[in-house]
């Protein structure tokens, strides 16, 4: 929730933000830099994370963003989840939106995914060989909209739901002799669907024109 | 210590408004201006209660008159005055900084940052008193992801060196094999920064 508060921070960009310029040129290639909430998950822990990306554009309605994630999960001060994400998005800009200010896109893709559950140790007990882990693919699809600040300095918001196919990582919250620690069941190799909803802002330079 | 930095923080900031408004006319910054700057940050954590002090060093490239990219690096040196929780809390940012237009030598400006963290704690209660531990323990390094807002100004005097002033609030959770804690931070740094234009 602080995260997004201090995202909104940024509003007064808009006031500043030019009000024409070439946004919709084919073959822009962006760095960007991002910060990523990923809310909803099964365990329904928040995690927040950080990342970059490039993005090449292939026409006037159409780009790709290709990123890297890596985002932490507090598991209710008693572990912590560590995902990384390496994937791509094709994103389509449904209007013509070359001198205004705000572009709004849809995006989908593909990503590949490693996540790993650490319980904490306690101070009477080693937990440190109960870690379990995975590897994973996904599948994103979802909104967002750029917020060009300049002709080469844009913002972009966007929430995109994420579905990994991959070995199944249970944990759970358990009371013993009153002291909660976090359980990890058993590993079996039963493949699942996991899902949760990602919103991300990202800051992004174009640093070349390639045709 | 503390109110040292404020006092400077204070002169610095109305030494070089004064001196912009007495100086109308162009703006300075411009596209191709490279800075780079060091200085020692002071560094205030909520949670975890601790002074920090840090080794700052930037460079930031002017991409127009509005936009720049910037990259931080924080070397830990130490905490003072208190509790030391963490034992490593190194921190790399990157981002843009949007400038305001302004008709002199004097720039401010707004960031928002992207980060990282390399941190370890002092040991399972973040140098808290605790339950003596039955078992020997050792703290993991780990890295986490930060997010920081910034403010500061720039102020370019002469051809070669400028006044900065740099304030950044940082949010992050730390997670270790033994614990979690809040991260969140003020962090300030000031001094004397190189330009070439």
């Amino acid at each position: 929730m602080r995260t997004v508060l201090i995202l909104f921070l940024f509003i007064p960009f808009a006031a500043h933000s030019q009000e024409s310029g070439k946004f919709e040129g084919s073959g822009t290639l962006q760095v960007g830099l991002r910060t990523t909430s990923s809310l909803f998950g099964d365990a329904g822990y928040s995690g927040f994370g950080t990342g970059g990306q490039f993005r090449l554009r292939l026409g006037k309605r159409l780009n790709t963003e290709w990123f890297a994630d890596y985002i932490l999960t507090d598991i209710g001060g008693l572990g912590r989840r560590a995902d990384g994400h390496i994937g791509w998005s094709v994103m389509f800009y449904p209007f013509s939106t070359g001198e205004k200010k705000i572009t709004p896109y849809f995006l989908a893709g593909h990503c590949f995914d490693y996540t790993r559950v650490t319980p904490f140790n306690t101070l009477v007990k080693d937990n440190s060989g109960q870690s379990q882990q995975r590897w994973s693919s996904a599948t994103q699809m979802g909104l967002g909209a750029h917020w060009h600040i300049t002709e080469k300095f844009d913002i972009s918001f966007s929430a995109q739901y994420m579905i990994h196919l991959g070995k199944d990582l249970h944990y759970h919250i358990e009371e013993v002799n009153g002291i909660k620690e976090l359980q990890m069941a058993p590993p079996h190799d039963d493949a699942t669907l996991e899902g949760h909803l990602l919103l991300t802002a990202s800051l992004n330079i174009r640093i070349a024109d390639l045709w | 210590m503390v109110k040292h930095i404020r006092t400077l923080a204070i002169l610095l900031v109305l030494f070089a408004v004064g001196k912009s408004n007495a100086q109308e006319g162009k703006q300075y910054i411009h596209k191709g201006l490279f800075c780079a700057r060091g200085a020692l940050s002071y560094g205030k954590m909520f949670e975890l209660s601790a002074n920090q002090i840090y080794l700052d060093g930037n460079i930031e490239f002017y991409l127009d008159e509005k936009v720049s990219l910037r990259g931080s690096g924080y070397w830990f040196l130490s905490s003072f005055n208190g509790k030391t929780p963490l034992k490593l809390h190194h921190s790399l940012f990157a981002g843009p900084l949007y400038h305001f237009k302004t008709k002199s030598s004097f720039d401010p400006y707004i960031g928002l940052e992207p980060g990282i963290n390399l941190g370890q704690a002092s040991d399972p209660c973040f140098g808290d008193p605790c339950l003596q531990t039955l078992l020997p323990y050792e703290m993991e390094m780990v890295a986490t992801p930060l997010i920081s807002p910034s403010i500061g100004f720039n102020y370019y005097g002469q051809k070669w060196f400028h006044l900065w002033l740099s304030a950044r609030y940082i949010a992050g959770r730390f997670m270790d094999n033994y614990n979690s804690a809040s991260l969140n931070e003020f962090r300030i740094s000031f001094g004397l920064g190189f330009n070439i234009n």
